[in-house]
Formats: structure tokens, C-alpha cells, sequence
């Protein structure tokens, strides 16, 4: 069994920020499972990319609060994390009369939510800022911007890894038993998918941010309270040539009984375009996972994308995906719940974190924050009383950043006949279309390794771009299987696009 | 680094070797040949397929073939060229007016490096269009690949893409592709083409489809994919003449890939504006069928910049030609009519259901009646004969490499061998090996199946490093 001070379930931006948050200081163990191969790959890589102001949210509310909090000063986190952030601002288009109220209203929820650089715009101005004619009225927001959350997620990961947090992926949490009060917290029972073994952890402090899951993680300890209703969004991507005519996000006048945003236009900050996302309940027949894309949808986001910008050329169009995200109202409610974000009276030393949706994203950091103390004076206070074991000083210490280098490593090769062959690569470039090396190719291969995540073509996609380009991934594909069999020793016959089945092969032509 | 260059020609495929080849003949010899692969070739390599130059040099060469015979005249004619250098941009070079006009940046292994250039011969090939254009609904697991991409996976580096496959859209690379699944023990339910006809040439409809009984659905779409992680099963659905989807008309197949051939794109990306001094060629300038076309047309390029060379050496203003910009635009107006005008005469012809047999020898595909009438040559009628009493084909397929840079060579029989008897050839191939070196045309068989008929090697295999040294 592993013990830890904290374990955090779900390796997604909110639980990778609690972890580089709480192991700042060096005071605590820190684990995070995660049942996906790496991080991103759920709520946090499947959406706009926005680091919203915070107009759209009630004012009072967490979401709100935490919000704000999250867009103000982010260039100064974006710099920690050696990631590329633009204030581009944003444009809430309104197009009708009758949406020139809710404009008006969303500014005054702004102005009462302490957002700065809201404006409202008309016509002229509205034509010259955008280049084109649309729209009668705007709402300019300033604080607006654009990141790559992938490489986002990812930077969390990595600093709270090196802060000494240990990550274990492909880790399916399977059962918690509560051992109450009077003994020492929770033992958790997660299955350990690249091996289908069992494993146990046990930890003081259990913090629940499983995204998608976390009604069903919340349920495992006999909680019934809240309930996910998933919502998925779907996008169009389109490739570069239109970057240079849309550099502003823009947004049509939101729906208050929907579950989104609406269909809006965001320029990428690697300079795509991309439409979306829809607001489709998924029902209780389909799985809570589908991140299918559908023909009607697909329709839809062109025809809203034109309504936007209508010089739009759909030709463009290179990829489309779906996100999810994790509503805590259902389609009849409608609209938007607060977050929950708590201390769980009922089970103590139990944080849950449920519903985190837009503006989760943005909020990442702050809720990172603000669960981090929850945690330590939850910690504090059980040292005080002496009843913790302080597995700091026993075990995380020494394995400080060692990760679970488990995938290649047991597949035939042990560390020292790799490090022998282990070449660097060089500066060729493996991709054209977005001008990546082969070297930088090798090197996102090692951090991914040194995460202790799976490698996946996912997973180098999410930190390099390989595949992102206009090829999506036609040519650069075949460079990647070569480049880690002949510098990694990878068998491309376990090489796995984005999951455990993924497999990318149906065997070979000649064995 | 800022090197001076007369002409840079970009991409070391077909259209660029000609064209370099060309200009060396002309005498131009401050030339360069930018590869970004490590080999020349393009995507002939991958091509292990025949019926390359039929029209050009009226031999049958499989793409190996093809490139290899490029290579050497590359060789003969020293042009000199860099592999492993991918050019990042080409840009216009304004302070150098007429004497550089364009300056071409390019990434190689060592670093990265600059040309001024008075000319540019853009041979840089075109890009497959994938699932993003095509919208394909449904889930988006692996196991979904381009044509083009499934090919160099089985044929350059020995996977098989899947094995239970749908083939999406009927460009000539897709069916190909059928048949070289089939051929490899792969089941492929359909060819699925959202049009009224296909896209490929009715010579690939017939070696690669018919041969194997692979249905072709026209009017025919994809309309769900089912797998979260790998492709556990597709559905195609017939639409009706406004994209609609037909009720009733769904199908399931229990498939595990789906292999996209569903157009080509010119790639012309790292032309970062459109100035005078770049010339395109090749499938950059438009998608050609043939490579006979491709291999003439940059051989037409180069002299076209030479004469632009000549002109701007005397400060004259070059005419726009169909090779560079503004042309190129017309140019590619003229091709989509003319596609336009073969999709209408197959329509015509599919309608009237002439009793004919399409000859297969060249990319012409004649029909030839019955009583052994038409065809634009003598040998469609004996070939119709033939195919009515005894049919026969050229088996090409790839055999394995023990020690060497490739795991696999592409292989071809040196004459044609009985239609039924391809399985039980291929059952025989695929117990063979082979060690390094080997060489292109190098007899792994002889009297393989038939008497007189060889199995030879169609492309040069070097001994590994690793090999070398033990």
C-alpha cells in the first residue's frame, strides 16, 4: 500500500493546480491518480482555450470570484509556466434588437463581478475593430484572452511533479473505503490499467476533482448529493489562413437557458480558427465519455460560424472533436450551477470539487489556491493533534520526481541498455507543417516518461503539435513510429494513439 | 547561413528531379535540389505499384522503379541536392531587386540555413485531405488513416493499417490501397465514393476492385464511426442528390479501420507570398493522374525559368507563365474543368452501359468492343482476347529484408502471371526473406509460378549500420 498525506483524484488542470498549489511549501505527500495514460486528456484539452474575464457569472457566486481572480495577473502565471498567453480581449456580438438588453446586462454582471475593460460598442466602431460588418451592438471585454490549455495542463503537472508530487496514471479508481475519524483517512482502491493489477493508497486527505466523475467518485463514499449531467460541445478547427482576418475572439449574445457560451469563433493562439462549441445533454443511455462528433452538429456549427463572420471559409476546416462539459443542472433546469467547491461535512478530511465547468479553466489556479488551504488546515490541524503519519519524510523524499517510469521500461528494456543507445535527435525537422524538430519530438517523449504518464500520440500531440497542422498528422505520422523505434527502441506494435486499446496496428505486412 | 543560389528547386520527387535534371541540361548549373526526407523519391517509394511512364518512356515501371531511374540521372547529370532539409519558407526578397528575388529558408539536421535565389521551383508535392474535410461523423479512435499514409505504413515500414477495412472515397491511392490489403490477407468490405462516380481511373476500378470482387457503393457516405479507441465498426448510408441521407439505406460493418482517400491538396504553404521568380510544378501546381505528366511538366518548368532568367538578367518584366503566379490560378481553373468533363463523360458512358471491356495496359482505359474493335493502339484488342480466355496480371507486393535500412523491398513479377493464381503467389512470397544488400532487379525467383516469369527486387536495399559492423 502507498501512503500519502493528500491524494487527488483526476490529473486534469484543476487537480494538477491543487497539487503544484499544496506542494509548494515541500510540508506534504502528494499523489495524484489519473485513469486516462497523461494528463489533458479529458475537460481541460476539450475546449476553447479562452482565459475568460468573468461577465458571464452570477455575481456573488465562486464561479465568479474565482474567475476573475484567475484572469487577473495571468501573464505573471503564464510566465512561471513557460507558456505562450495573449490578452486578445473579446467581442460579445449582439445582432438583434431584443439581444441589446441582455448586452447591457451581461456589462452590468461584469462591472458587479469587478471585471475590468468592459465596454459596450456599437456599429461603427464595433466594423472598424473587427474589419467587417456584423452585428449592431458589442460588448468588449479586454481581459480576455487566449492559451494553449494542453500545454497549460501539462505545465502544472510538471512543476507540481517536480515540487515532489508523485502521478499515477492509468489508475482507475475502483472503491474508497472512509476508515472514519478515529483512524487515519482513506484507503482507495484504484486498478492499475496497463498491468489489470489492483492497488491500494491510502491517504489523510481526499480530494475528488475527477472532472467528469466526480459524482461517481463522490458516490463511492456513500454520497448521493450531486449528480453530473453531461453536456458536450463540439468544434470545427480550422488551419491558419484565416488567423490573419479574425484576431479577437468572438461571441454571440449568450442564451441564459442554455448550457454554453453559444457557438462562438476563437482564434487559437498557435493562430487556428476554431467554431464551436454546441450544447447537446448527452442521455442517460450513452456513455458519459462519448466525445463523438455528429453530422447535425457538424451543419450547425458551419451555418453559426458564418452567421458570426460571414467571409468564413469552411475549406478550411481540418479537424473536429467534442468536449464534455460536467453540468450540475439538467437540460430542463438549464443554465449554469455554481461551483462546488467544499470541505465534505458529512465525511471529514473528504474535499469534493464537482461541477467544475467554464470557466474551470480560468479558475484553475485560484481554485488551486483556495483548495490548497482547505487541505493543509485540514493537515495542520491532524498534526497538531498527532494522529498523522507524515509520509513525507518516509517515502516521497527519495522517490522525488522519479515518476512511475512503468510503460517502456517494462516492455523489454531496462533503463541502463536504453540510456546506452539512448540518442538525442536532431534538429530536422519531423513535422512541416508546424515546424517541429525531431529532437524537440524525443525530448516532450522524455518528459512524458518523466511525469510517470504513458506515452501516446495524444499525449506528444498535447505538448508538441505534432499532428495539429494542416496534415493532421498524414505525413508526421510516419516520422513519429520511426523516430521512437529507432531512438526510443519503441515497438510500434505498442504504440498507442490515445489509450490503453488504442493500439495504431493490426500487426504486420510480413512478420 | 546565407548561401547564393541561381535556382532552388524544392521537394526531390518526381516533378523536382525533372525539372533540376532540365535545367542542368540547360546549362544552368548553379543549382540546388532541397529533399526533406533522407532519400530522393518522393512518394514513388511508396508506390510499389506498376504502370509508371507507360505514356512517357511506354515501359511499365513500378514507382521504385521510377525514382530509382531519377536518381541516377541525378547522378549522371551531378545535380547536386540536400536530404534531410525541410524548407520552412520562401519569401521575396525586395532590397535585391532582380538579382535575388526570393529567399527560401530551410531546416536541416545540422541547423538551420537561408538561399537567395533568383528562381524557385516549388515541386513540393500536395497533402492529403483527411477526416477534418471530409466530415465524418462519430467517435475518433486510431485506426482511421489517409490512403497515403496506410500505403507508407504497409509499404516502407511493414504495418498493417488494419485488417477489416472500409475504403472512404475512390481516388486511384484508395483503390490501390484495396487491393493491397486484400493482396496482404486484409478483408476490405467496400469502397464507399460520395459522388455518382468514382474518382479513380477505370483501370484501378477494374485490377484493384473487380479483380478482388470489393464492391464499390457510389452516392455512398460513412455516417457513423463506432470505437472509443480503436475503430470497432462503421456504418454507411446512401445519400440522394442533396447530401441527404437516405432512410433504410444504413449498413454495419463490423470494420476495424477506415482508410481515407477523399482528394488531394497542392501544398504550397511555405510560400509565404505570392511573388514573381516561383514557379510551380508537379502535383504542387495541380493533382496530376500520371507521373508521366508530372515528370514533363518539370522538364517544361525549367524552361520556363530559363527564360525568365534570361529576361531578367536584360531588366526585362518576365510574361506570366502557367507555372507561376498570377498563372497558376488560370491554370488550375482550366484542370477542375477538364476533371469536370471526364466525371460528366463516365457518367454518360456508366449510363448508356456500353458492352465493352475497358483495357487495362495503359492509363488510357479504352474500350474495346467485343468483336475487338476500338482503342487508341493494336494491343487492346489482344489484350481483350486475353482477358476473356485467360486473364492475366503483374503481381507487385514487397518481400522481407533481413539486415537491412528497410524491413521490407517491393517486389514485381517480370511478366504476368494468371489472375487466379495471385493468392497462391502471394502465399509463396510471404514465406520468402531475403538478406542485404539488395538490388534493384535483383532475381529473388525465377520461373516463380510461371515458366520464364521472375520475381525481382524493384528497389536498391543497403545492409543496416548495425549489420556493417557485426
Amino acid at each position: 500500500m502507498r501512503q500519502f498525506d493528500v491524494l487527488i483524484i483526476g490529473a486534469g488542470a484543476v487537480g494538477n493546480a491543487i497539487a503544484r498549489e499544496i506542494s509548494k511549501n515541500n510540508m506534504f505527500s502528494i499523489a495524484v491518480l489519473e485513469k486516462e495514460p497523461d494528463t489533458a486528456f479529458g475537460i481541460s484539452g476539450r475546449n476553447s482555450g479562452v482565459l475568460h474575464s468573468g461577465f458571464n457569472n452570477k455575481p456573488g457566486s465562486l464561479m465568479a470570484k474565482l474567475c476573475v481572480q484567475g484572469s487577473e495577473g495571468f501573464e505573471r502565471e503564464a510566465e512561471a509556466l513557460r507558456i505562450p498567453f495573449k490578452r486578445t480581449g473579446k467581442l460579445v456580438i449582439s445582432r438583434y434588437e431584443e439581444d441589446l438588453e441582455r448586452l447591457h446586462k451581461l456589462k452590468e454582471q461584469g462591472d458587479a463581478n469587478g471585471v475590468r475593460e468592459l465596454r459596450i460598442l456599437y456599429r461603427k466602431e464595433l466594423a472598424k475593430l473587427l474589419g467587417y460588418e456584423t452585428g449592431i451592438a458589442a460588448l468588449w471585454s479586454g481581459m480576455t484572452g487566449i492559451f494553449d490549455p494542453f500545454l497549460y495542463t501539462v505545465a502544472l503537472a510538471e512543476t507540481a511533479a517536480t515540487q515532489g508530487t508523485q502521478f499515477f496514471f492509468g489508475r482507475q479508481v475502483s472503491g474508497i473505503v472512509n476508515k472514519g475519524t478515529s483512524e487515519e483517512g482513506f484507503v482507495i482502491t484504484a486498478e492499475n490499467l496497463s498491468s489489470g493489477l489492483q492497488e491500494t493508497y491510502q491517504a489523510d486527505v481526499l480530494i475528488n476533482s475527477a472532472g467528469l466523475s466526480a459524482d461517481v467518485i463522490n458516490r463511492m463514499l456513500g454520497l448521493n448529493d450531486y449528480s453530473i449531467f453531461p453536456c458536450r460541445g463540439e468544434y470545427h478547427i480550422l488551419d491558419k489562413n484565416l488567423s490573419k482576418e479574425l484576431k479577437i475572439p468572438v461571441y454571440p449574445v449568450p442564451n441564459e437557458r442554455e448550457g454554453g457560451l453559444g457557438v462562438h469563433l476563437t482564434p487559437t493562439i498557435h493562430g487556428n480558427l476554431m467554431i464551436g462549441p454546441s450544447a447537446e445533454y448527452l442521455s442517460r443511455e450513452q456513455e458519459r465519455e462519448d466525445y463523438s462528433v455528429t453530422h447535425d452538429v457538424m451543419e450547425q456549427l458551419s451555418d453559426e460560424g458564418t452567421n458570426l463572420f460571414p467571409g468564413l471559409d469552411l475549406g478550411g476546416c481540418i479537424r473536429s472533436f467534442s468536449g464534455i462539459r460536467p453540468k450540475l443542472l439538467s437540460e430542463e433546469e438549464g443554465g449554469y450551477a455554481d461551483f462546488v467547491i467544499e470541505k465534505c461535512e458529512q465525511v471529514p478530511g473528504y474535499i469534493r470539487l464537482i461541477g467544475i465547468e467554464s470557466p474551470g479553466l480560468t479558475s484553475s489556479i485560484p481554485i488551486g489556491k483556495m483548495v490548497a488551504e482547505m487541505a493543509q488546515e485540514i493537515l495542520n490541524r491532524n498534526r497538531n493533534m498527532d494522529r498523522s503519519n507524515h509520509y513525507r519524510t518516509q517515502e516521497s523524499q527519495e522517490k522525488k520526481y522519479s515518476g512511475e517510469h512503468g510503460h517502456s521500461y517494462e516492455r523489454g528494456h531496462n533503463k541502463t541498455e536504453l540510456s546506452q543507445i539512448q540518442k538525442q535527435g536532431d534538429q530536422k525537422m519531423l513535422c512541416r507543417c508546424e515546424g517541429i524538430t525531431e529532437e524537440a519530438v524525443l525530448s516532450a517523449y522524455d518528459r512524458i516518461l518523466e511525469l510517470g504518464a504513458i506515452p501516446t500520440i495524444k499525449g506528444l500531440k498535447s505538448r508538441t503539435r505534432v499532428t495539429m497542422g494542416n496534415c493532421q498528422g498524414s505525413f508526421c505520422s510516419l516520422n513519429i513510429v520511426e523516430l521512437l523505434q529507432d531512438k526510443r527502441l519503441i515497438d510500434p506494435m505498442q504504440l498507442m494513439w490515445n489509450g490503453f486499446e488504442s493500439r495504431m496496428f493490426e500487426g504486420r505486412v510480413r512478420g | 547561413m546565407t548561401l547564393k543560389k541561381q535556382v532552388v528547386v524544392i521537394g526531390g520527387g518526381p516533378a523536382g528531379m525533372s525539372a533540376a535534371i532540365s535545367l542542368k541540361k540547360r546549362g544552368i548549373e548553379d543549382i540546388i535540389l532541397l529533399e526533406k526526407e533522407n532519400r530522393l523519391g518522393g512518394v514513388l517509394s511508396q508506390c510499389i505499384h506498376d504502370g509508371f511512364g507507360l505514356i512517357y518512356y511506354g515501359r511499365n515501371y513500378t514507382g521504385p522503379e521510377y525514382a530509382f531511374l531519377y536518381e541516377q540521372k541525378i547522378s549522371e547529370y551531378k545535380v547536386p541536392f540536400y536530404t534531410n532539409a525541410t524548407v520552412l519558407s520562401v519569401r521575396a526578397l525586395v532590397e535585391e531587386k532582380n538579382s535575388a528575388a526570393s529567399l527560401v529558408t530551410v531546416q536541416t539536421a545540422e541547423g538551420r540555413l537561408k538561399y537567395k535565389a533568383e528562381a524557385v521551383i516549388a515541386a513540393t508535392g500536395c497533402r492529403e485531405r483527411g477526416r477534418g474535410l471530409s466530415r465524418i461523423p462519430g467517435t475518433r479512435p486510431a485506426g482511421i488513416y489517409t490512403a497515403g499514409t496506410a500505403q507508407a505504413f504497409m509499404n516502407l515500414q511493414n504495418f498493417m493499417p488494419g485488417k477489416k477495412v472500409i475504403i472512404v472515397g475512390s481516388g486511384d491511392i484508395g483503390l490501390i490501397m484495396a487491393r493491397r490489403i486484400t493482396l496482404e490477407g486484409g478483408k476490405v468490405f467496400c469502397v464507399v465514393e460520395k459522388e455518382d462516380v468514382p474518382g479513380g481511373l477505370r483501370r484501378n476500378i477494374i485490377q484493384c476492385l473487380e479483380d478482388f470482387e470489393i464492391p464499390l457503393f457510389t452516392n455512398t457516405i460513412v455516417a457513423n464511426v463506432y470505437g472509443k479507441e480503436r475503430v470497432t465498426g462503421a456504418d454507411i448510408a446512401k445519400i440522394d442528390s442533396f447530401g441527404r441521407l437516405i432512410d433504410g439505406s444504413t449498413r454495419h460493418y463490423d470494420c476495424d479501420a477506415l482508410i481515407l482517400s477523399v482528394g488531394l491538396i497542392p501544398e504550397e504553404d511555405m510560400i509565404e507570398d505570392r511573388h514573381s521568380g516561383v514557379f510551380l510544378c508537379g502535383n504542387a501546381l495541380f493533382v496530376h493522374d500520371l507521373v508521366d505528366d508530372v515528370t514533363l511538366e518539370g522538364e517544361k518548368v525549367a524552361g520556363q525559368v530559363e527564360t525568365y532568367l534570361k529576361r531578367i538578367a536584360v531588366d526585362e518584366t518576365p510574361e506570366e507563365s502557367k507555372y507561376s503566379f498570377p498563372g497558376i490560378e488560370l491554370t488550375r481553373k482550366k484542370r477542375a474543368e477538364l476533371m469536370r468533363k471526364k466525371k460528366d463523360t463516365a457518367r454518360k458512358k456508366a449510363e448508356c452501359n456500353a458492352k465493352t471491356i475497358t483495357c487495362i495496359l495503359c492509363p488510357n482505359s479504352c474500350e474495346i468492343t467485343f468483336d475487338l474493335l476500338g482503342g487508341m493502339c493494336g494491343k487492346g484488342a489482344e489484350y481483350v482476347k486475353n482477358e476473356i480466355l485467360d486473364p492475366k496480371r503483374t503481381l507487385t507486393t514487397s518481400v522481407k529484408v533481413l539486415g537491412g535500412v528497410m524491413p521490407l523491398v517491393s517486389v514485381k513479377t517480370t511478366g504476368t502471371i494468371p489472375k487466379e493464381k495471385l493468392r497462391e503467389a502471394m502465399k509463396l512470397i510471404s514465406s520468402f526473406n531475403v538478406e542485404a544488400p539488395v538490388k534493384s532487379g535483383q532475381i529473388l525467383q525465377s520461373d516463380f509460378i510461371e515458366e520464364g516469369i521472375s520475381l525481382i527486387a524493384t528497389k536498391p536495399v543497403a545492409k543496416s549500420a548495425a549489420e556493417k559492423l557485426s
